[in-house]
């Protein structure tokens, strides 16, 4: 499954909130990509996300490759919508 | 003192962390001069990559150690720096990279995490917006922990220091100091970082020496040295002379044994033998510092520096940003007075912006309150997260280099709109006042009028002086102008505090000059009653203030007026106050 979230962190994902991130995709038994614009990364390796560049407002989309999960989602989300 | 070390070889920098210490070097290993590469058959590869996994998890268990251990020193916000760490540790694909890199090139895992670093930091530094990887940038930092475990191998974790010694390091990383035993590091001499570094910060609050800025430190200095660093000075004295090592045991050893007093001192009051009370302020450049204005017991933060916040991106940050830090500075103690200088750029702090104009004459251009009120829209964003930050009532608004009373009233009404603003969206406004820094000459004639318009003034003496004398400190053919104690720039000084007697408001010295024992000195003479320095002056100059009689210091001016020479001014000062000066002497003061 797949989907789209919008960064609504004020100073984008930067060291901090990339780590925040990468203990919760840690969580996550199996493979999860994460997308920006064309460009692919491994969701659980913080120096990928961190060479995207990811700024306040940028679309990236999530997608789980092994098995569906709804509320693994809905922590993301929950995760994305965070300002600070 | 001068001429006794005539014949040493001297090393000058800056210090970063006052003190003395007389000791070995002792050089840190980096990993670029320590990593080489091995050429492996491919037999050797699956051995290689076990010793690979073990020193990650070492690392990683040293990371572990290191926060636990600093758990207490550092605040919630700075530890989280060892979970970023932790986690890039982690990283599958950098971990991934160092094994295909062992694999297809066939080298040693050392030579292989360099190199995986080095390409991350290289592919990191290509993002456009670089405050987002601002911190990711040590990775080199990561790199050393896992290639230290290679090498160590099982081995105790720390660096292992026989004897007390002295740390020479190009740089130092918080972790550096982390695996150190800091009961046996008497001092630290670094190649670079500033006043400001977080290595610069955790040394001052655990009281270790520190000089910075010594050009090639580590490269000309040998490892188990003789060295003696005075922190006070920025001094590195290599391979010193018996009379030198005698000279500075005497120093070190009373600055010790002073600096235990000084401590006591920090209870008390900053008040004259004669009873009256003084202000004595800090000035602060950065959030980690916070914790100084309660340890010194300070009257408050007489000057909080902005500039620090656009240094990552140079760009100026968005109200959230600049609230939410101005917040923590105002809330690190409610009911002390929090001075803060709107953004300070121009001259020799340049932004991206400024640059854009191209100015021959940057210190008599577009600086400070003049950038900003031609780019109003940046001020108010500054206003704005100053005001909505004032949850106590605590903020004093401080804009520096105000030239004339037109842009004083352009400035307050700038504020009191942004106020109403906040107002009209649902927010409150709490009590804070406005003041403007006197440092261009011109502010000083009109300072009565002034007066009407503002609550506070801070005279900075370091551009005031500059601007006065006409001369840059920083050209050495001219820099002899540069002198605290010139006639005219004392009668300016006098000027001043004539021309806003009778208007009660706040009048305050943040410069060089406040934490100068003979400049303080003067300064009291001219009737000022509120100093701000860096923190660890305020012992020194309480000290020096409880051996002076503030009722008899009036009477000097009359001398002091007549005497045409800064030479004889400074003189005059050093014969009337000899015993007084003699009370701090020990901790290099003059």
């Amino acid at each position: 499954m797949r989907k789209q979230f919008v960064v609504k962190n004020r100073h984008g994902l930067h060291l901090r909130p990339a780590t925040e991130f990468v203990k919760l995709t840690s969580n996550y038994n199996g493979e999860i990509i994460l997308k920006k614009d064309d460009v692919e990364v491994n969701a659980k390796s913080i120096l990928g996300i961190l060479s995207l560049g990811i700024e306040f407002g940028t679309k990236i989309i999530i997608e789980l490759i092994d098995k569906d999960d709804e509320k693994f989602m809905d922590q993301l989300k929950a995760f994305f919508d965070k300002k600070e | 003192m001068g001429q006794d070390l005539k014949n040493e070889d001297i090393l000058k920098g800056i210090g970063i962390s006052p003190g003395i210490a007389i000791g070995r070097s002792y050089l840190l290993h980096k990993p670029n001069e320590i990593t080489y590469a091995k050429k492996l058959g491919s037999e050797d590869i699956p051995n290689e990559l076990k010793r690979l996994y073990k020193a990650i998890e070492g690392a990683k268990d040293r990371v572990l150690a290191m926060k636990s251990d600093l758990n207490n020193k550092l605040d919630k916000e700075n530890l989280k720096i060892f979970d970023s760490q932790y986690i890039i540790l982690s990283d599958p694909i950098f971990i991934e990279e160092i094994i295909s890199n062992i694999k297809e090139r066939l080298v040693n895992a050392e030579y292989s995490v360099k190199v995986t670093a080095e390409n991350w930091t290289y592919k990191l530094s290509k993002i456009p917006n670089q405050y987002l990887v601002e911190r990711a940038t040590d990775i080199r930092d990561i790199a050393l922990l896992i290639i230290e475990e290679l090498l160590l191998f099982g081995e105790e974790n720390k660096f292992c220091l026989i004897e007390p010694t002295i740390i020479v390091s190009e740089f130092l990383t918080l972790t550096d100091i982390a695996r150190l035993e800091k009961e046996k590091v008497l001092a630290f001499v670094i190649t670079h970082g500033g006043y400001t570094s977080h290595a610069a910060i955790v040394a001052r609050s655990l009281n270790i020496p520190a000089v910075s800025m010594i050009k090639n430190a580590h490269i000309d200095i040998k490892n188990r040295s003789n060295i003696i660093v005075d922190g006070i000075r920025g001094y590195c004295i290599v391979e010193p002379s018996k009379k030198a090592v005698t000279l500075y045991t005497k120093k070190r050893d009373y600055y010790k044994n002073k600096l235990e007093q000084l401590e006591k001192l920090n209870k008390y009051d900053a008040v004259s033998i004669d009873d009256i009370p003084i202000e004595l302020q800090a000035n602060l450049e950065i959030v980690e510092e916070l914790p100084l204005i309660k340890k010194y017991n300070t009257g408050g933060i007489g000057l909080f520096r902005t500039e620090y916040l656009i240094d990552y991106s140079q760009n100026l940050p968005g109200e959230k940003l600049q609230t939410t830090y101005y917040s923590r500075v105002l809330s690190a103690d409610k009911k002390l007075p929090v001075t803060i200088r709107t953004f300070d750029v121009g001259g020799d702090k340049m932004i991206r912006r400024i640059e854009e104009y191209n100015e021959a004459n940057p210190f008599l251009g577009l600086r400070a309150i003049r950038f900003q009120l031609l780019h109003p829209n940046l001020l108010r964003v500054q206003l704005r997260s100053l005001l909505k930050a004032n949850k106590y009532g605590n903020l004093k608004i401080m804009f520096p280099m105000v030239t004339t009373i037109d842009e004083i009233k352009s400035l307050r009404k700038i504020t009191k709109e942004e106020a109403e603003e906040i107002k009209k969206e649902g927010g409150v406004i709490r009590p804070y006042k406005f003041g403007i820094m006197v440092e261009v000459p011109s502010i000083i004639f009109v300072a009565d009028k002034a007066a009407k318009y503002v609550d506070f003034f801070s005279i900075g003496t370091n551009d005031l002086l500059q601007y006065t004398l006409a001369v840059d400190r920083g050209n050495e053919q001219v820099s002899y102008l540069y002198n605290n104690f010139d006639p005219a720039f004392v009668r300016l000084l006098k000027l001043f505090m004539e021309k806003v007697e009778g208007f009660n408001k706040d009048v305050s010295v943040c410069g060089e000059m406040a934490g100068d024992s003979l400049g303080f000195i003067l300064l009291l003479i001219l009737g000022v009653r509120s100093f701000s320095m860096v923190p660890w002056k305020i012992p020194i100059i309480k000290k020096l203030l409880s051996t002076l009689k503030i009722s008899e210091l009036k009477e000097h001016y009359k001398k002091i007026k007549d005497i045409e020479t800064a030479g004889k001014v400074e003189q005059y000062l050093k014969n009337e106050f000899k015993e007084n000066l003699r009370s701090i002497k020990e901790f290099g003061f003059r």
